[in-house]
């Protein structure tokens, strides 16, 4: 079989997609646990901090010496509820004191954590997160490139350009 | 001389403790012409330093008139060059290996000249064929378009037939033969396959030990090397070569059925005294007459004399 | 005119025939794979009283500018081996210098050829990266990361293309370029700071690329602050010196004294 230019872009377009694909194995691998240690936040007083992550799943494991309200924002709703005060997390719970909670966490993005303290003390916490499962953005990406591979190569396969050559030839002969 | 292409005078060259070139005085005029010699003597580093591939220690070598070291570009221009065992872009369909090398020689159109090229040299039907599915001689067939693509002046051939069955050598041989009819091509052919080359060339210099031993136009060198033997047909050969061998103007003899084949150094006592002792033996020569040798005979005897 | 068109018709061959099928692809797999894959990391999102900044920008320079600097060592000594080195042995060599091209045209395709496709593979590959971890394409840690990129890698060109040009052996070569990388890292680690890492094959460019870094987001960035100006300097100055002097002895030796017969 020739090899032709259109079957070389699909086999690059094709390992690409694959390579994403494999590459997402060992990444979503690794386990990544974040501590963050003990922290206060003053009486009626507000604590944030951000992280970057990619579309993954994360595990929050919340443990408080008393009730708070935690909000986790995009940057987008963080830039919002910065600015205006608009509350619209993409995760949050009120009154709480300690938990386990599982998040998708939508878009590769900064995300924010905010915690709130409603009481007139000063509330101690501890916050560990588990990031864990594929990154689903890189193999969105990778199917993309596979298919669209897949579909040069067949392509390519077929010589389509000396099939469209023959069939202008033809169509002239008609007119 | 005025006409010659390629001059070197006291080339030499040395490979670590190997004397490659010991003093090469060569000269190769227009036409097609045989550069000859054993393995070893310094054929293919002749060709290199004419190319410019490998620069001679002492001496000098030109091109044209072009210095080969110094010239080297100006000189490629105008030579095609086929080498022994030449390697190829394998991977390379023949037309476009030929396509890129005529865009190399700066060809107008490459594409229609190496379609061009492909059929001369009978190699069309497979243009679109990866080199590395070539034959021997196909690859030769594609060495000699390759050589010939960039309309040059001069082709040198290393070794052309060397690969290639006796028919397919005729062709090559052929070729050469029309393309310098036809289109005016000067060709230098090293090789040591002398039968087919005899056909073909019109020059001759004769390398050994890194040193041309004799060159010429063929028909000097087949009249200088011929005067010495003589054929003698006689109805007793055996009887005669006998009396032969014992006067000093025998330098070496042969039978061959009834012709006694004599190498004679001294031309006048041999047709003098020839006569006397046939008839002193009561042998009867029936024909008397001298042998024109071949190319490979010329070569054999100047590389014996050389040995001595 | 004649010679840029000899010399794009060199470059033309060379790309086709270095890279032919499946070559190329195989290169883009490799890269992609383990730069991608196992060089970067999924980051750790933020440690305490470490901006998250710093957090980002020391996991790119750690992992995936460190493990670029290892893989493409591989791949320079396998590209120019292949390009150069295969080329005397299989007599192509010889062919090409029966040509009428000129040798540093010769020598100078072959050298933009492989330095050019393997710039663009890493590039591409170091920018995507990049934008997975949050920066975008015009970000300043993509343009720092690619100018360091261009000097590493001509840094690496010119070493392998010298080895494979006096030693014109395909796999000696290759393994030639390996043991000399490796060896030179063993030689380096074991001098006192900060030599050990401005001669570093594999840190320099993270130098680089790390003080540039913290210039350009002054006072925003901690982490990087133990590399100073004369670490910048030495890294730079090592590579770009070391990059022109192979550079020079090449194409001297190949237009001047190489003899091919």
């Amino acid at each position: 079989m020739k090899i032709n230019v259109v079957l070389r872009v699909g086999v690059v377009f094709f390992l690409v997609g694959l390579s994403l694909g494999i590459a997402a194995i060992p990444r979503s691998d690794r386990q990544i646990t974040a501590g963050m240690t003990l922290h206060s936040i003053p009486p009626y007083g507000e604590v944030s901090s951000s992280f970057f992550s990619p579309p993954r799943d994360v595990r929050l494991e919340i443990e408080c010496s008393h009730p708070i309200n935690f909000y986790l924002f995009n940057s987008e709703g963080f830039e919002a509820y910065n600015e205006s005060g608009i509350l619209n997390p993409i995760f949050y719970f009120e009154n709480g004191s300690r938990g386990m909670y599982f998040i998708s966490l939508p878009k590769r993005d900064i995300y924010y954590m905010v915690f709130r303290n409603l009481l007139n003390t000063t509330v101690s916490f501890n916050i560990t997160m588990f990031f864990y499962g594929f990154e689903k953005d890189l193999l969105h990406m990778s199917m993309i490139f596979v298919v669209s591979g897949i579909v040069l190569i067949v392509l390519g396969a077929m010589d389509v350009s000396r099939f469209l050559l023959r069939f202008r030839k033809e169509l002239m002969e008609i007119r | 001389m005025s006409t010659r292409i390629v001059y070197t005078k006291d080339l030499f060259k040395l490979f670590g403790n190997v004397v490659a070139l010991d003093g090469l005085n060569l000269e190769v005029p227009k036409g097609i012409c045989g550069f000859i010699g054993p393995n070893g003597s310094g054929k293919t580093t002749t060709i290199n330093i004419l190319l410019g591939l490998v620069r001679p220690d002492s001496g000098e070598a030109y091109v044209f008139g072009l210095d080969c070291w110094r010239n080297s570009y100006e000189i490629k221009r105008r030579v095609g060059v086929l080498h022994e065992n030449l390697g190829y872009p394998m991977s390379f369909s023949a037309q476009r290996f030929l396509e890129y090398v005529a865009r190399i020689y700066n060809v107008d159109k490459p594409r229609e000249r190496a379609l061009e090229m492909l059929k001369l040299v009978g190699l069309y039907d497979v243009r679109d064929r990866a080199i590395k599915g070539f034959s021997a001689g196909m690859l030769q067939r594609l060495g000699l378009a390759q050589a010939l693509i960039g309309d040059p002046e001069l082709v040198i051939l290393d070794e052309p037939t060397a690969n290639l069955d006796p028919s397919a050598r005729l062709m090559f041989l052929e070729k050469v033969k029309e393309f310098h009819r036809d289109h005016g091509v000067n060709f230098l052919i090293s090789t040591h396959i002398l039968p087919e080359l005899e056909k073909v060339c019109s020059w001759v210099s004769i390398i050994m030990n890194g040193v041309i031993v004799d060159q010429g136009y063929l028909s000097d060198l087949v009249s200088k090397y011929s005067a010495n033997i003589y054929v003698v047909e006689t109805s007793d050969p055996r009887l005669l070569a006998k009396e032969l061998e014992k006067t000093g103007f025998i330098k070496d003899l042969w039978i061959e059925g009834d012709k006694i084949y004599c190498k004679i150094s001294d031309l006048d006592s041999f047709q003098r005294d020839l006569p006397v002792i046939a008839s002193k033996i009561n042998v009867s020569i029936k024909n008397l007459q001298p042998q024109y040798s071949s190319l490979e005979e010329i070569y054999r005897e100047v590389v014996k004399e050389n040995e001595k | 005119m004649k010679s840029k068109r000899n010399i794009l018709t060199l470059i033309l061959w060379e790309f086709e025939e270095n890279f032919s099928f499946p070559v190329f692809e195989i290169l883009i797999f490799v890269a992609v794979l383990f730069l991608i894959g196992f060089a970067s990391q999924s980051m750790c999102p933020y440690r305490t009283s470490i901006s998250l900044l710093d957090i980002v920008l020391s996991d790119y320079l750690e992992f995936s500018l460190t493990g670029c600097a290892f893989i493409s060592m591989f791949f320079t000594g396998f590209l120019f081996a292949r390009s150069i080195a295969r080329r005397f042995s299989n007599k192509e060599m010889k062919m090409f210098l029966s040509y009428p091209v000129k040798r540093r045209s010769l020598l100078l395709s072959k050298f933009l050829v492989n330095f050019i496709v393997l710039y663009l593979l890493f590039g591409s590959v170091l920018v995507f990266d990049a934008v997975l971890m949050g920066f975008g394409v015009f970000s300043p840690l993509v343009g720092f990361t690619l100018l360091s990129l261009l000097i590493s890698l001509m840094f690496l060109c010119s070493i392998s293309m010298i080895v494979a040009l006096l030693i014109k052996n395909e796999a000696l070569s290759f393994f030639a370029v390996f043991f000399l990388i490796y060896g030179l890292e063993q030689y380096v680690s074991g001098l006192k700071e900060p030599y050990n890492a401005c001669f570093s094959v594999s840190r320099g460019p993270t130098i680089i690329t790390a003080y540039l870094l913290r210039s350009y987001y002054s006072g925003k960035v901690s982490l990087f602050s133990y590399i100073t100006f004369k670490m910048f300097l030495l890294s730079l100055t090592f590579q770009i010196s070391v990059t022109i002097v192979l550079m020079l002895i090449s194409f001297v030796y190949f237009v001047y004294f190489l003899e091919v017969d």
